[in-house]
């Protein structure tokens, strides 16, 4: 579904990251005319998969497929010569141009930000990359794991339970230092909008990923600065122990959280007030947090005897904070999220029909627009490149060249 | 000239994903008034966490629970851009401040409503905390290492759900720009994370098979996980993904195994990734973590240090860069926490004033902006509306 937010802006997109790739969805998503430029061999993602089979096809991807939706995409290669010809004629029609390509490449290539807002003066640059464009670090090597790791989330993770070879600081899954930069590059891609339109004037935009993911860690910073002491995941599940209870059910994992004391009361009035619950080792939530090895047992008895579904819709009866710990699999059988339309069915040409999530917001009074799939390679180039004005022979001449 | 110079937002949020929005759009000029009572104080005040969400606001005291409150907030709406709330499904509009009694007294008003679900749907009155909801979407059970509970993982939620929301009302200030059209929007924080899983998601769609927590591993890549350096609970992730990176790994820490055959190609080392995870441990234990990222990024190794958060708070680069700046709180307490993760080259990047203290900016919001008398405060604060 996409909205009209951006409507007439043109946004470049021009990377090789998740990053790239999801801030320009979630452009697209909002109304903005996005180009994805890819080289004539297709974007990576396209050999990332998932691929039914397990059998790479380069318009099959899952994660292509579900990054690149409402886009036109055509292929170029802006580092060559001839293709940079070309490149210069879309950057000056466009309002935006997202990129990841290192400083030190950009100027090789003459597309640094002082050489194109020459030709386009209210141009906006996002540029996204591991370490950001200026720095020590700014041409280290990097990966979702090592940037994870150096971003403190990796430590602010609850760690795993008593096993002291769980104590391992653990990255995320599902590639989140591109989801969250992504996410990152597309708020301050919208207020370099802002503030261009106020005047006039283009703009370069510098996002680090890193960065972007040592945010999530946000208010800690201040409470680690003040109190000059860096909890780890680990002393800060001991002091919070049950506050958030992952407990076993007959179908997987519930998560229960009775941490005042009249959800806790309503919690063991759910569980029938056994007669260990006026135990004084379980009095208030202190103690349940030091004694409880002793009590985690207590509750899954009870627990191991339903569903996660069940414990879920009991305790929420009873306005106890609790959600089943759900796979990807279960999100598809969701009454809620079938109701509120998180997911929506896009058609591809050549993947078939898969489901795709919606955006999480739904703005009162605008109608979307059903969803494009995700282009095909080089599927609009011939469309894209007479709209700039370059002729049939001519793109003749540059598709011999291998250029698009 | 920030962005959103000249943009008031009345903040009724509290706790995390909402005063992290607030605080970026604080960050990009807006003046935000962050209404709270004594009755009904933002939680997040009892820590030092408060202090890094409520940078560059306003603290405005309205008891919301009094009629006269809710009209004073209704006036300040009135001369407003945004208003957001996170409040439970439902709340607020029995307080009569919902989003048509808002329209109509300021028709272009941009309202953001994010909550747990979303305000639709059977379950959209569940209690809800960003740290449960990623359980709910997914997130969580992909999490940790193999064969053991799941991790719920932190507060990941909340301040991605921060950060989109940012984004969103920026994205309907911009509409309102071009057709005068203000805007709702009901947001579902459990939505935001699950459109961060793409790839699980895409990955049972396309094969019907399950993402499981794998730790630091990889699908097809090894040597990829974290090793330990000297010292106590020091780490180094290192993820090799091709031959070169191989060789340049082996050579930096002087392991003779680049023509080792159980460990050619990325399907060997993959294959062999146990073995190989010992064998690098032994040589990463000799280094400290510092030592050991110099000689790992200067053989070309995707590498970093597992960071606690003190020492991003001090990291060089950081700081060179600006997102790692100096701030003085209300007390006078100096220290050096983040900024904001982006940088716009024609805006400096903004410093940060002082979380607010509850309603230090009351009288200036009622007097300024609504024009009212010293004496007319006087009754409010009087009456226990100004609380």
């Amino acid at each position: 579904m996409s909205y009209d937010f951006w409507k007439g802006v043109n946004v470049i997109e021009w990377g090789r990251s998740i990053a790239t790739a999801f801030n320009a969805r979630m452009l697209a998503d909002m109304g903005a005319h996005v180009v994805k430029v890819e080289p004539p061999t297709g974007d990576p993602a396209r050999r990332m998969g998932p691929f039914p089979d397990n059998t790479p096809h380069p318009e099959k991807s899952g994660l292509f497929l579900a990054l690149n939706t409402n886009k036109l995409g055509i292929t170029l290669d802006p580092t060559c010569e001839t293709g940079r010809t070309v490149f210069v004629e879309l950057v000056k029609a466009t309002d935006v141009l997202i990129f990841d390509a290192r400083p030190k490449d950009l100027a090789r290539w003459r597309l640094a930000f002082g050489d194109l807002k020459k030709l386009n003066g209210s141009l906006i640059m996002v540029s996204i990359t591991p370490f950001g464009s200026s720095g020590p670090y700014q041409d280290f090597k990097a990966s979702d794991l090592t940037l994870f790791q150096m971003s403190g989330y990796a430590r602010s993770m609850v760690r795993g339970e008593s096993d002291p070879s769980a104590k391992v600081p653990v990255r995320a899954q599902g590639e989140q230092i591109g989801m969250v930069g992504g996410l990152t590059a597309t708020l301050a891609t919208s207020m370099a909008l802002l503030q261009r339109a106020a005047t006039k004037q283009g703009t370069f935009v510098d996002v680090s990923l890193w960065e972007a993911m040592c945010m999530l860690n946000n208010g800690g910073y201040a409470t680690t600065a003040f109190q000059q002491f860096a909890a780890t995941g680990s002393e800060e599940q001991a002091a919070n122990r049950g506050t958030v209870a992952t407990l076993e059910t007959n179908d997987g994992y519930v998560v229960v959280s009775p941490r005042e004391d009249d959800q806790w009361t309503r919690w063991i009035a759910l569980l029938g007030n056994p007669p260990w619950a006026s135990d004084p080792r379980f009095a208030n939530r202190q103690l349940r947090s030091k004694n409880w090895d002793e009590l985690e047992p207590l509750l899954v008895e009870w627990t191991s005897r339903h569903s996660k579904e069940e414990v879920y819709h009991l305790a929420q009866g009873r306005e106890i904070p609790s959600f089943p710990m759900n796979t990807v699999a279960d999100l598809f059988r969701s009454e809620q999220l079938r109701v509120r339309g998180a997911f929506t069915t896009i058609e591809h040409p050549v993947a078939g029909k898969l489901p795709h999530t919606t955006p999480p917001y739904r703005p009162g009074g605008q109608q979307p627009r059903p969803d494009e799939p995700a282009p095909r390679l080089g599927e609009h180039t011939e469309q894209v490149l007479a709209g700039i004005g370059i002729a049939k022979e001519e793109q003749l001449r540059l598709r011999a060249l291998g250029v698009i | 000239m920030k962005p959103l110079e000249g943009i008031r937002v009345v903040d009724f949020s509290w706790v995390l994903a909402g005063p992290i929005c607030t605080r970026y759009l604080a960050f990009m000029g807006a003046e935000v008034l962050k209404v709270e009572s004594h009755r009904r104080p933002d939680p997040s005040r009892r820590g030092d966490g408060f202090q890094m969400l409520n940078q560059n606001k306003r603290g405005v005291a309205l008891n919301l629970s009094t009629p006269e409150g809710r009209a004073l907030a209704l006036e300040l709406v009135k001369k407003s851009d945004v208003v957001i709330e996170n409040f439970a499904t439902g709340v607020i509009d029995r307080m009569g401040l919902g989003y048509d009694v808002l329209k109509a007294a300021n028709p272009q008003i941009v309202m953001v409503s994010s909550a747990g679900l979303g305000h639709t749907g059977p379950e959209r009155g569940y209690a809800a905390y960003g740290t449960l909801i990623q359980a709910y979407t997914g997130w969580s059970a992909i999490q940790g290492y193999p064969g053991r509970k799941p991790i719920i993982g932190g507060a990941f939620t909340d301040p991605a759900a921060g950060t989109w929301l940012a984004g969103l009302i920026a994205s309907a200030l911009y509409r309102r720009k071009q057709t005068g059209e203000g805007a709702y929007l009901d947001v579902s924080m459990a939505e935001v994370t699950i459109n961060l899983l793409a790839q699980p998601l895409m990955e049972y769609a396309i094969t019907g098979a399950v993402r499981q927590p794998q730790g630091n591993r990889d699908d097809w890549f090894a040597p990829h996980n974290v090793y330990p350096c000297a010292g106590d609970d020091q780490w180094m992730a290192i993820a090799v993904t091709n031959d070169e990176e191989w060789a340049g790994l082996c050579k930096a820490l002087g392991l003779e195994l680049a023509s080792d055959v159980r460990f050619q190609m990325a399907l060997g080392r993959w294959k062999h990734q146990e073995e190989l995870d010992s064998i690098i441990s032994e040589e990463t234990r000799r280094y400290t973590v510092t030592e050991l990222f110099a000689r790992l990024q200067r053989a070309g190794i995707p590498s970093g240090p597992c960071y606690d958060l003190a020492q991003i708070n001090a990291n060089e680069h950081l700081v060179e860069r600006g997102f790692i700046h100096e701030y003085t709180d209300n007390r006078g307490r100096k220290v050096n926490i983040p900024s904001i993760p982006w940088q716009i080259e024609s805006l400096p990047l903004p410093a940060a004033s002082p979380a607010p203290e509850l309603g230090q900016d009351t009288e200036y919001a009622l007097r300024e902006i609504l024009d009212l008398t010293p004496e007319k405060i006087a009754e409010l604060q009087k009456a226990g509306v100004l609380y």
